[in-house]
């Protein structure tokens, strides 16, 4: 089993910093709260309506059509690591996956799915 | 490199529909004005060649097995596919955009395009040979019906018939796919072939997780087919989705499904040292497989008898089709496959047939309801004449294509000795009930009085050609009977290596 | 217990409760959160067993994309945040019936079946993964490409407006 200590120490890292600097700012901070600072923004524009807005279904579209082409790159990922070892054959296999999903991303230019 | 140039020769069919997809996508997406008309030739073209492709393999025999044991090619597969590829071949002809009233003002790209992927996913299914490919295939499958299903995009119905049919089909597969570990985690490969290999010696200890595997694998299979009690969405299904996409689903995919439920069956349990189709005994298969067969074809027949949207009283009607179909599978013998082939192939004509009626009824009526129907045979002749053929050929009566697939699959039946006679006369006694229906249709149409106001239906000539062409295909097989026989006879033929 | 078998049970918790609490909170956007928690812990248990190409693969597209599109679905719909989902009083005893019927039997197959091992450290996957999508598994590699676009002509599809024809 390959050793994953150094994501384990990384993951521990991200988390310890996040915990100090909230820790860090609880105890040493000197709170001392007025009107202006617990309003919403202290610069820029006053808040409009609800922060819970709908959302236009665009970015539904825009989200499915990210995971396809994420699916598409997790398929990439193991034959980087052997095509190398397979020359032109992997070449044309590969080359026939992506001409396939090449051909879906030319439909989705051409009907418009990603104008805005 | 070499096992892959060998496989192409023999995956002829599958490339030539993925080569006409990927066109029909581009001109699609670049064409002007003219794409419209250019995708259906398109389409209908690639359907064509991937027919005479399965023919030609068909017809030489082919067997072996493609793309490292992926996928077999043998007779029964050939069969399968020329089935497929005729069904969709059929809808794109004969269903038109402008005969179905459903699909106006919508784009044809997208539909071509996905009849094609669900002809290319359904070959792939009826002819997987490792569970891998059998799962990638018939997700293929579902997912391809599932955006067809919503292809009427501004349509409520079709759009909650599509929601259905996915999260149904999600869970179902989903079992299945636990079920497909179960069996890989026993059996340590993926391999069809393989898996009967080890299971032919018998799996140590415990059987329950075989049992499971076997139970959860059966469930993938029953919503494919829509067996009882995997089948709740196929009324709504059939109902929400367009007529010419209800046709193609009643017929297409439900043959891939007996497909590779036949091999799955036959090529991986089967105990290759008593012979070729005996089950390993882990299971009492025909017991399993009449208690689904039974509970289908009558739940199917006694829920159409009160439908009165032609839609769902033929997916009833396909619900029990599909509890007729699996007797010949119940049958676990070369008789039994042979009646199951025959089956579908008179299937395919007769329910497409009827959908192409109820398509054009709605294309001058608007309507789908059988209330709509009374008059229709003195407003058009020669349609009401087709669809009472249809409906006896449903039904099964001579001489028609129906009445002979029906005689094969009691015939299989009734081989197995007279501990099934109950069986035989269980499905005859279902036949009568289904003469209730698909006689109130008749009734309804040529004797009930209504609708003397409107005028006769002017069904185009295109239409009219179609009908006469699935009304003899209804009538005509009986004339050369000893040449199907002979046809199907020599598709039986299973290949079960690696 | 060794280290694995603690790492093991924190994943499993993590991932059980989680599940739990995607079923039973009241609000979409409760469920939806907790499902991150659940799809990390899947790909923790993913790592333990050795599959470590499946494990990368559960982040960048369950976490990365999946939850992401299941939220702008939540907050796509209108006044979703109005709707109070009643989960935890229908049908609460026969569910907890099946559910507990179901568990005990699947556990109980996966703890007496008499599984076959090959006994050796499971060993890193990705290159494997890759040899045998380009060899054995060839044809369901490009059948993915082509499962792919027929997703990609239905996401577009379903989604535009009513398309002129």
């Amino acid at each position: 089993m390959p050793s994953y200590l150094p994501i384990v120490i990384l993951g521990a890292i991200a988390l310890g910093f996040g915990v100090f600097v909230l820790a860090a700012s609880h105890i040493i901070g000197r709170p001392r709260p007025d009107a202006r600072k617990l309003s919403t923004y202290e610069c820029g524009m006053p808040p409009v309506g609800t922060a819970r807005e709908r959302f236009p279904i665009k970015f539904y579209l825009v989200c499915m059509l990210f995971i396809l082409f994420d699916v598409e790159t997790a398929f990439f990922y193991p034959w980087a690591l052997v095509m190398d070892t397979l020359g032109i054959y992997g070449l044309m296999a590969m080359g026939t996956f992506f001409l396939v999903l090449a051909v879906g991303f030319v439909y989705e230019w051409k009907v418009g799915a990603m104008d805005w | 490199m070499e096992e892959v140039l060998r496989s192409l020769g023999l995956f002829k069919p599958e490339i030539a529909l993925t080569a006409g997809l990927l066109l029909v996508v581009i001109v699609d997406s670049i064409g002007g004005a003219w794409r419209n008309g250019a995708v259906r030739i398109l389409s209908i073209a690639t359907l064509a060649v991937a027919l005479g492709y399965a023919v030609e393999l068909q017809v030489a025999g082919a067997q072996g097995a493609i793309f490292s044991g992926m996928l077999t090619v043998d007779p029964l597969g050939s069969f399968f596919k020329i089935i497929l590829v005729l069904a969709s071949l059929l809808i794109i002809t004969a269903f038109t955009f402008r005969a179905a009233r459903e699909l106006h003002g919508l784009g044809q790209g997208e539909f071509h395009a996905l009849i094609l992927a669900l002809t290319l996913s359904n070959l792939l299914l009826a002819g997987a040979n490792d569970i891998v490919m059998l799962y990638l295939a018939l997700e293929m499958v579902s997912i391809t019906s599932y955006v067809m299903v919503a292809y009427l995009k501004g349509d409520r119905m079709s759009n909650e018939a599509s929601l259905k049919y996915l999260l149904f089909g999600a869970v179902s597969t989903g079992g299945m796919l636990y079920g497909l570990s179960l069996l890989y985690g026993l059996t340590g490969t993926t391999s069809l072939p393989g898996i009967r290999e080890v299971l032919a010696t018998g799996v140590p200890g415990p059987q329950l997780a075989l049992y499971l595997a076997t139970l959860l694998i059966v469930v993938g299979f029953g919503f494919k087919i829509a067996a009882v009690p995997f089948h709740f969405w196929c009324p709504d299904v059939y109902q929400g989705a367009a007529t010419p996409v209800t046709a193609l689903l009643s017929v297409a995919p439900k043959a891939a499904g007996f497909g590779i439920a036949v091999r799955f069956f036959f090529g991986t349990f089967a105990v290759p040292v008593t012979g070729t189709w005996d089950l390993s005994g882990v299971i009492d298969w025909q017991l399993l497989l009449v208690v689904i067969s039974v509970a289908t074809m009558t739940l199917g027949n006694v829920a159409a008898l009160t439908q009165n949207n032609m839609k769902r009283l033929l997916a009833y009607s396909s619900i029990a089709h599909a509890g007729y179909i699996l007797m010949g599978i119940v049958a676990l013998s070369d008789v039994g496959a042979r009646s199951l082939l025959i089956y579908l192939f008179a299937y395919l004509f007769m329910n497409l047939g009827a959908f192409l009626v109820v398509t054009l009824v709605h294309l001058h009526d608007g309507t789908f309801d059988l209330r709509d129907y009374p008059g229709l045979y003195r407003r058009a002749p020669l349609l009401t004449l087709a669809m009472g053929l249809f409906m006896l050929s449903l039904i099964g009566i001579p001489p028609l294509v129906g009445f002979l697939g029906k005689l094969y699959v009691f015939g299989a039946v009734v081989n197995m000795g007279s501990g099934y006679y109950w069986y035989a006369a269980v499905g005859a006694v279902n036949a009568a009930i289904a003469g209730f229906y698909y006689l109130r249709v008749l009734k309804v149409m040529f004797i009930d009085a209504g609708n003397e106001d409107k005028p006769p239906l002017k069904l185009a000539f295109v239409d009219r050609a179609w009908l006469l062409f699935f009304a003899a295909a209804n009538l005509l097989p009986v004339l050369f009977w000893s040449r199907i026989d002979e046809w199907a006879r020599g598709a039986v033929v299973l290949y079960t290596g690696r | 217990m060794t280290a694995a078998d603690y790492v093991f049970w924190v994943f499993a918790t993590a991932t059980v409760v989680s599940g739990a609490v995607v079923v039973f909170a009241r609000s979409l956007i409760y469920s939806a959160f907790a499902l991150l928690f659940t799809f990390f812990g899947v790909a923790g248990l993913y790592v333990l067993l050795g599959a470590d190409f499946l494990a990368a693969t559960q982040l960048l597209i369950y976490v990365g994309g999946i939850l992401v599109l299941l939220l702008f679905g939540v907050m796509l719909t209108h006044r979703i945040y109005d709707l109070k989902l009643r989960t935890e009083k229908t049908q609460l005893g026969p569910g907890l019936i099946v559910a507990a019927g179901i568990f005990i039997i699947f556990a109980n197959a996966a703890l007496i079946t008499e599984w076959p091992t090959v006994g050796r450290e499971p060993a890193p996957t990705t290159k494997e993964i890759g040899r045998l999508f380009l060899g054995e598994y060839l044809l369901a590699f490009e059948a993915a490409s082509v499962l792919l676009l027929v997703a990609l002509i239905g996401a577009a599809m379903i989604v535009r407006r009513k398309k002129d024809a």
